[in-house]
């Protein structure tokens, strides 16, 4: 399909910000320190960085796997490019959006409780297991892994149930 | 069996000088031919062409340049411009064909994956200057007719082969009006969907005489058994000897001349025909 200037911008773009994805997470806390002074509102920006450059690398694979087939159809029934955009990317793959979402939230889930531990001044899970840690409090951490690992799957089977209710046709 | 009587009216496609070239590379060269309304006594006849050839030849860029996918490089393809078309005896206006214009299917008869069957139709009119309830009466006629009444309300992924099929040839039908060209259509289908795409193209063909089915296949007999005209694609011989790595059409046969279209079943004239294709297809 040709494409416009300002969508080939917006991938450059999108592709920029994807590479990032490999800046080290301490780093990135650094840096953020100097704009954020909470410590709760920096672990948010710090999980909200992380994600959305993973997110961003994850909806980049779902567009580029979009079959050509796709698109030609879109075209065929005189679909303009704004249309072929909304038809087939937006509205032809929010299920494929859910289930990012649902792995990156795996990622970010997992990142979250080593995000509270590197910003302790805010407290979390993860403060309480580097705690529990130092004191060799094993019945206490591993209280805690199995409450992460809980809240986490639930989290991981509404997304998927939500997926699947939604979206009739989604068969991933 | 006596030659069944028709008349040649305008032309409804006409391809002058096409090429399309891919990063200097070109696909096909020097693509003329045209096809014109046929007109039969006493029955609705559209037009079925098929196209023929050996992989490689590009029929499939054919395809996308005469559906407005591709942007040819040189020469241009006119179609029917029937909303300019005044009737009462005037030749068919012609015009440059635009994305929409021709319907377009891919052998893997491709849907929009989140429109169930009665959106995808609704979707498909969208741009019909009819009234929204003209609109509902014709898609629901079409339904009917198409015998997908009892899926309306279905996503693709609930659909069967056949009613997949049906839907995207029906879909294209409606957006584009008239003109729909199918990439081959037969390709890895057993025996009971290839009797669903016949149906419909026959239903295609009965419903109006200006209705125009393109399709290629590289099943010959099934070629000759559907078409009333036929354009064998191949590479060209150089004078030296040799071919050249482009394809073009080598061959036309109007099987409506010949006496041999809508016989509705294949006899030794067809099957010779068939011969002949195939000898024209090894050579290139």
């Amino acid at each position: 399909m040709p494409t416009c200037r300002r969508c080939r911008s917006s991938s450059r773009w999108a592709n920029f910000l994807s590479q990032l994805r490999y800046l080290p997470l301490t780093g990135i806390t650094f840096y953020l320190a100097m704009i954020v002074s909470d410590a709760r509102t920096m672990q948010v920006w710090v999980l909200v960085v992380f994600m959305s450059l993973y997110f961003i690398t994850s909806l980049l694979g779902v567009i580029r796997d979009i079959p050509q087939e796709e698109i030609d159809h879109a075209r065929s029934l005189g679909c303009s490019r704004w249309e072929v955009l909304m038809e087939v990317v937006i509205k032809g793959r929010l299920d494929y959006v859910i289930e990012v979402l649902r792995q990156n939230l795996a990622i970010t889930w997992m990142m979250l409780v080593t995000v509270e531990s590197i910003l302790v001044a805010a407290g979390g899970l993860g403060v309480l297991i580097k705690n529990s840690d130092r004191f060799m409090n094993h019945g206490r951490i591993l209280a805690l892994q199995i409450v992460i690992l809980l809240v986490g799957l639930g989290i991981d089977q509404f997304l998927n149930y939500m997926r699947k209710v939604l979206f009739r046709y989604s068969r991933i | 069996m006596p030659k069944p009587h028709y008349e040649t009216k305008s032309p409804v496609l006409k391809v002058e000088d096409l090429s399309v070239a891919y990063d200097g590379k070109t696909i096909i060269k020097d693509i003329n031919f045209t096809e014109c309304d046929t007109v039969r006594d006493g029955k609705e006849q559209g037009q079925t062409i098929a196209f023929v050839g050996r992989s490689g030849r590009g029929k499939s860029t054919l395809f996308r340049a005469l559906s407005g996918l591709e942007v040819p490089t040189t020469g241009k393809v006119l179609v029917a411009d029937y909303a300019n078309f005044k009737g009462n005896g005037d030749e068919i206006p012609l015009k440059a064909v635009h994305e929409g214009d021709v319907g377009f299917v891919d052998q893997k008869y491709t849907l929009f994956r989140h429109k169930t069957v009665m959106q995808a139709l609704h979707f498909a009119m969208r741009k019909s200057k009819e009234s929204e309830k003209e609109k509902a009466d014709k898609i629901a006629a079409a339904l009917t007719a198409w015998g997908l009444e009892n899926v309306k309300n279905q996503y693709p992924n609930e659909l069967s082969g056949g009613q997949r099929q049906r839907t995207a040839i029906l879909e294209q039908l409606l957006s584009s009006g008239t003109f729909i060209i199918l990439d081959e259509p037969f390709s890895g289908l057993d025996v009971g969907n290839i009797e669903s795409v016949k149906r419909a193209f026959d239903l295609i063909c009965s419903s109006h005489e200006l209705n125009t089915i393109l399709f290629s296949t590289h099943d010959i007999e099934l070629a000759i058994e559907l078409a009333d005209s036929i354009h064998v694609l191949g590479y060209p011989s150089l004078p030296g000897g040799g071919h050249a790595s482009h394809g073009t059409i080598l061959k036309h046969f109007d099987l409506k001349e010949l006496g041999l279209a809508w016989s509705g079943g294949l006899n030794g004239d067809h099957l010779e025909l068939a011969r002949e294709i195939k000898a024209v297809m090894l050579g290139s």
